[in-house]
């Protein structure tokens, strides 16, 4: 049997009430995603700001973590099957980790990972594209070695992910709430020297996005009667030619100037080219719930899993900032994150809003993906690779012991069902933290950049797309001498930084 | 570790400022060079003036300048190929749709309103002594965002210009009658006029018969029309300050006078954030801006215009992160933050007024108020509450326009409310930031990031007994021997201790309450102590305990009027200053605050570095 299985008539019945109907028919499949012999593998990042959840309310027991792995001479892992305890209607993993037993199935479970002792190697504090891999901080500008892009727009750039001749709507989409941007690609892809930008982000997305992904207009007119836009792209570009190459005084800076615009210029007129007509149904959400909010990403939600089925983008990634979470907490979640590190009562605050990032946004994701099928077999999500990161480790404005949440096999190239502790809790790896504070990090675990390669590579990225010149790993990390040095970590292990994390793969 | 979760203190905000004992051994750090004697702080001939008053050039220790030396053998180097930021492009597009379309310009300005909601404005942009942030004029990336927005707002503006009822309006009536004759010259004139308003100069031949080109073949069609309309929209002379100079500068390689066009186009998105008036390209088509008395008259026509206000108040506002102060009002509902606010709870017109206050009282100081000049911003008490909740703050009336109000008690700047307040659950206070802004935004002094075990290190720390705000920060990053402590305890601390006589909302206290987060009720009242030691340099060891003593002291070092010259310099230039190359320029502003802030900020668009540019290329072409 081929086209779409669905779980129900009714697609998509996304939690708390916000309900989005999606008459998900196999029509709406494109012949060419059907009839791919290699399935394409689609990803979606969320970042979510702050981090500092304690570790006893984000992590399960201990005694989940049944298995040991050398890692290295000198670095055992542990690691066991993710298991959740079912109580008055809810499946509980951690305190963050609940959802109701109905969302929240042993199926879904099976589909997650669950990984802890991901170290950054420097002080990093403030960051928005932490999570995906451009360690930006609010101390100050990004030495070279780390002005590298996110591994979203990596993948976006990617053969891997889009081979010749794939035409799409987008190669990414970067959107969410406003103000964090966390998302970034090289100014010139021809020159990464250059440096790095923001990717665009799209706003009003709920609106923007539907027209954008399954509506067929082409982006070469916007009307019979209106203004041409190939033409005046064209135009524009002889424009800037002329005056790049006028015999007026013109610095080389200034002519380097003109050349970064054309090449904007020439990525408009190259997403034209990759223009695909769809047959898809605009899965018509509400536009207007809370900006923001919960209810806001649940609808986004529902625009993700139709464009993963519609094959028209295969790379997302999320942005949820403060107001994410105002539906939980209206008060000022500065103050909220910064004392939550000692103050109970604020990490309650902070670990509950979390908790419903994770039941009304991750796993509503994930159970919106596993409800379609491009090929009979393996669901939207056993093809996909969800993560869900935070700016900081278990301490706010930390960044030893990163978490991750991730959901989706990648085709295969994930296994799941998995928590995996990488931290080596050897005297050497015992970090600066010591016991003195509540859910300080107490081990160092493996460099972040293996998580980064870990998800580059099941994704179809090959290695010599993303292999920096400078150093091991994506990127190259350098070690704050105060902070931790790299001497702290057992031989071997940062050579390992380009590596795939063991156990998960 | 802490022993009482109210207490905590917001670790952030300790530990983003905790320095490395050897980066602030005693001493903190600039990135200037100027040292040593001084020549006249003049840059040159042009613009008119400029103060013949001697610098004393260098800087006091390790910290920021108090003066720039003057070497006019030093060029410098000007940023490439500028692009208008994106409130500069839409007062463009604004300004050029409503002179197009006299009467249907606003209709089409609304029709595009959504478009232009997409524009991405700019961030600010890190840099080594402003790592929150420095002003958006320096966000010069050409981001795909930007130039896709700016495509599909051209698209959508030529789209709107050029419907049927519109098209004769914007071309003329030979666009739409039956004549074909006519239809190359009709073509011409338009493009010539609305290219020459766009660009804001005449189109060179080349670029004309290029757009014309664009509408196609005759007859003329609103569709071809529109093609042309969006082209020139996005065309390089619209989006960035193409400067190529006209004569080159004697004796100094590379350096040329900027032509008329060009002078125009400076000064008034300097000034106005927007494109020359009728009035500045005329003054440019007749040349008139090249000669120096014509052009000090523009500058002052320029600088007094209304929009000259506004945009001067963005400098302010930017400068001191006016634009960022967080937000109150959630607090609402924290029993703490009820009882320390009392009956001053801060409703959402808090803030706004509180900004706008900061802004008149500037706004006064420029205008000449209580002396006019930049260290009167530090002492007058001239207040503009322009709200019942600002005003009994300040124990006065409430103000909407002429006179100040006067508020005994408030000296200056560092007293406002605005740069008192905290959004903070317990009502604290936070000194730390205190200090770091006046040491980082009005002294210049740059601040290395924190030492990586910051954190850590004050975890490890108990702070229960402390009662004051002033008493945790003692504790938690003076100890002896700490890496916190060298910094902490003689460069950032006093200077935010020094106004602890005022509480998170601005209200002035003796006593400093301290409230249970969980319950409201007030745990501690302790008398406040202000007297401090701020060092505003270095080997300055005098003692203040209020904001009118340190006054005394910024005015006396000297730094707030080179710091002043650094922020306006990088506003108007749109790149950080190097002191050595950028010294005359820096040195004029500087010497000019000493008898007005007005001045002093005019000065630099009579500075030769404001009218020339160093392009980088010998007279001839070559490089």
């Amino acid at each position: 049997m081929s086209g779409v299985h669905m779980s129900s008539r009714r697609m998509f019945l996304s939690a708390s009430g916000f309900s989005v109907a999606i008459p998900f028919l196999s029509s709406l499949l494109p012949r060419s995603v059907l009839a791919q012999t290699k399935r394409p593998r689609r990803f979606v990042a969320f970042r979510t700001g702050h981090g500092g959840i304690w570790e006893e309310n984000l992590l399960p027991s201990a005694s989940t973590l049944t298995e040991r792995e050398t890692l290295l001479p000198g670095h055992e892992v542990s690691w066991g099957r993710l298991k959740r305890e079912v109580s008055g209607g809810r499946a509980v993993v951690s305190k963050v980790l609940s959802a109701p037993d109905s969302l929240f199935s042993e199926r879904l479970l099976g589909k997650m990972n669950l990984l802890r002792g991901l170290d950054v190697s420097f002080y990093l504090a403030h960051n928005t594209g932490g999570v995906l891999g451009t360690y930006n901080s609010a101390s100050g500008p990004l030495p070279a070695e780390l002005t590298v892009p996110t591994i979203d727009q990596i993948m976006a750039a990617s053969p891997g992910v889009y081979p010749s001749g794939v035409s799409m709507r987008a190669r990414s989409i970067y959107t969410g709430t406003a103000g964090s941007q966390c998302s970034f690609r090289y100014k010139d892809p021809k020159n990464p020297s250059a440096g790095i930008e923001g990717a665009p982000w799209v706003d009003y997305a709920l609106s923007t996005l539907p027209k954008m992904l399954f509506t067929n207009q082409t982006p070469t007119s916007a009307s019979n009667n209106g203004p041409d836009r190939k033409l005046i792209v064209d135009a524009a570009l002889a424009d800037y030619k002329r005056l790049r190459q006028s015999a007026t005084r013109l610095s080389a800076a200034d002519r380097a100037r003109l050349d970064q615009h054309m090449e904007r210029l020439y990525d408009v007129q190259k997403r034209a080219e990759m223009y695909k007509p769809v047959t898809c149904t605009d899965p018509k959400v509400d536009d207007n719930p809370g900006w923001g909010d919960l209810p806001y990403f649940q609808a986004m939600n529902d625009i993700i899993a139709a464009a993963f089925a519609c094959d028209v983008t295969r790379v997302f990634s999320i942005n949820c900032a403060s107001e994410t979470f105002d539906k939980v907490h209206a008060g000022d979640w500065h103050t909220v994150a910064h004392e939550a590190g000692d103050s109970e009562a604020q990490q309650n605050v902070l670990w509950a809003a979390n908790q419903k990032m994770f039941e009304l946004v991750v796993l509503d994701l994930a159970r919106k993906l596993d409800s379609a099928s491009a090929d009979g077999v393996n669901t939207l999500l056993d093809d996909s690779l969800v993560l869900w990161g935070q700016e900081c480790a278990t301490p706010s404005h930390h960044s030893v012991d990163f978490e991750v949440v991730t959901m989706g096999g990648a085709g295969g190239a994930i296994k799941t069902g998995m928590y995996v502790d990488y931290r080596n809790k050897i005297p050497m790896c015992a970090s600066s933290g010591g016991e003195a504070r509540k859910a300080f990090p107490n081990w160092l675990g493996v460099p972040h950049s293996r998580f980064l390669a870990t998800a580059l590579g099941a994704m179809g990225v090959s290695r010599q797309e993303w292999q920096r010149p400078d150093g091991p790993g994506y990127p190259n990390m350098p070690f704050d001498s105060k902070f931790m040095g790299a001497s702290r970590y057992v031989a071997g292990e940062l050579a390992a930084a380009s590596e795939p994390l063991p156990i998960i793969t | 570790m802490f022993k009482d979760p109210a207490y905590a203190r917001p670790l952030f905000l300790t530990m983003a400022v905790c320095l490395s004992l050897a980066a602030c051994s005693g001493q903190v750090t600039s990135n200037g060079q100027g040292r040593g004697s001084n020549d006249s702080p003049d840059d040159g001939s042009g613009g008119g003036g400029g103060s013949d008053t001697p610098g004393t050039g260098g800087v006091d220790g390790e910290g920021s300048p108090k003066s720039f030396v003057c070497d006019q053998s030093k060029t410098w180097q000007d940023a490439p190929l500028r692009k208008l930021t994106a409130p500069q492009i839409k007062n463009t597009l604004s300004d050029v749709v409503r002179y197009s379309l006299p009467k249907s310009g606003a209709e089409v300005m609304q029709a595009v309103d959504r478009q232009l909601a997409l524009v991405p404005i700019e961030l600010r942009p890190q840099i080594a002594d402003e790592p929150h942030g420095t002003f958006r004029r320096l966000a010069q990336d050409i981001t795909q965002q930007g130039v896709d927005a700016w495509l599909d707002v051209a698209m959508a503006v030529a789209s709107e210009a050029t419907t049927a009822l519109r098209l004769p309006e914007l071309v003329g009536a030979c666009a739409t009658d039956t004549d074909k004759a006519n239809d190359d010259a009709c073509l011409r004139t338009f493009v010539a006029k609305f290219g020459a308003r766009v660009q804001r100069r005449p189109l060179a031949k080349e670029d004309l018969d290029s757009y014309v080109a664009v509408a196609g073949a005759s007859p003329i069609t609103a569709k071809g029309i529109a093609n042309v309309v969006a082209t020139i929209l996005i065309s390089p002379r619209m989006m960035y300050l193409v400067e190529q100079g006209k004569d080159a500068v004697a004796g100094v390689q590379g350096r040329y006078a900027l032509d008329d066009w060009e002078l125009a186009s400076r000064l008034s998105y300097q000034a106005w954030d927007a494109p020359p008036d009728d009035s500045l390209l005329e003054a440019a088509r007749a040349g008139g801006l090249s000669n120096p008395d014509q052009w000090k008259a523009a500058v002052n026509r320029v600088t007094s215009d209304a929009r000259a206000k506004k945009t001067m108040e963005k400098f302010f506002e930017e400068w001191w992160h006016l634009d960022e102060l967080p937000d109150a009002a959630g607090l609402s509902n924290e029993k703490a933050y009820k009882s320390f606010a009392g009956g001053d709870l801060p409703d959402a017109t808090w803030k706004p007024a509180a900004v706008r206050d900061v802004l008149e009282f500037v706004n006064y100081i420029r205008s000449g108020g209580d002396g006019g000049r930049l260290s009167d911003l530090f002492r007058s008490n001239a207040v503009f509450p322009s709200t019942d909740a600002l005003a009994k703050i300040y124990g006065v009336s409430t103000w909407s326009s002429g006179e100040p109000r006067r508020a005994p008690g408030r000296d200056g700047l560092l007293t406002r409310p605005a740069l008192l307040y905290r959004a903070n659950p317990a009502g604290r206070t936070n000194p730390i930031m205190k200090g770091v802004f006046i040491r980082r935004s009005i002294l210049c002094d740059e601040i290395p990031p924190p030492p990586a075990n910051a954190l850590a290190e004050a975890a490890k720390t108990d702070t229960s007994k402390a009662t004051t705000e002033r008493q945790i920060a003692a504790v938690l990053t003076e100890a002896p021997g700490t890496s916190c402590a060298a910094c902490h305890t003689y460069l950032i601390n006093p200077l935010g201790f020094v106004t602890e006589g005022f509480d998170a909302l601005g209200r002035a206290r003796t006593m400093e309450r301290r409230f249970d987060v969980s319950s409201g009720s007030v745990i501690s009242t302790t008398a406040v102590d202000t007297k401090v030691a701020p060092r505003v340099t270095p080997d300055d060891d005098r003692e203040v305990s209020d904001a009118k003593g340190l006054a005394d002291l910024l005015e006396e070092s000297g730094k707030p009027a080179a710091c002043l010259a650094k922020q306006y310099f990088r506003y108007t230039f749109a790149r950080v200053e190097d002191e050595e190359k950028d010294g005359c320029t820096l040195e004029r502003i500087r010497s000019a605050a000493g008898d007005s802030l007005d001045d002093s900020l005019k000065a630099i668009l009579l500075s030769n570095a404001f009218r020339e540019k160093n392009i980088g290329i010998a007279a001839g072409g070559k490089q």
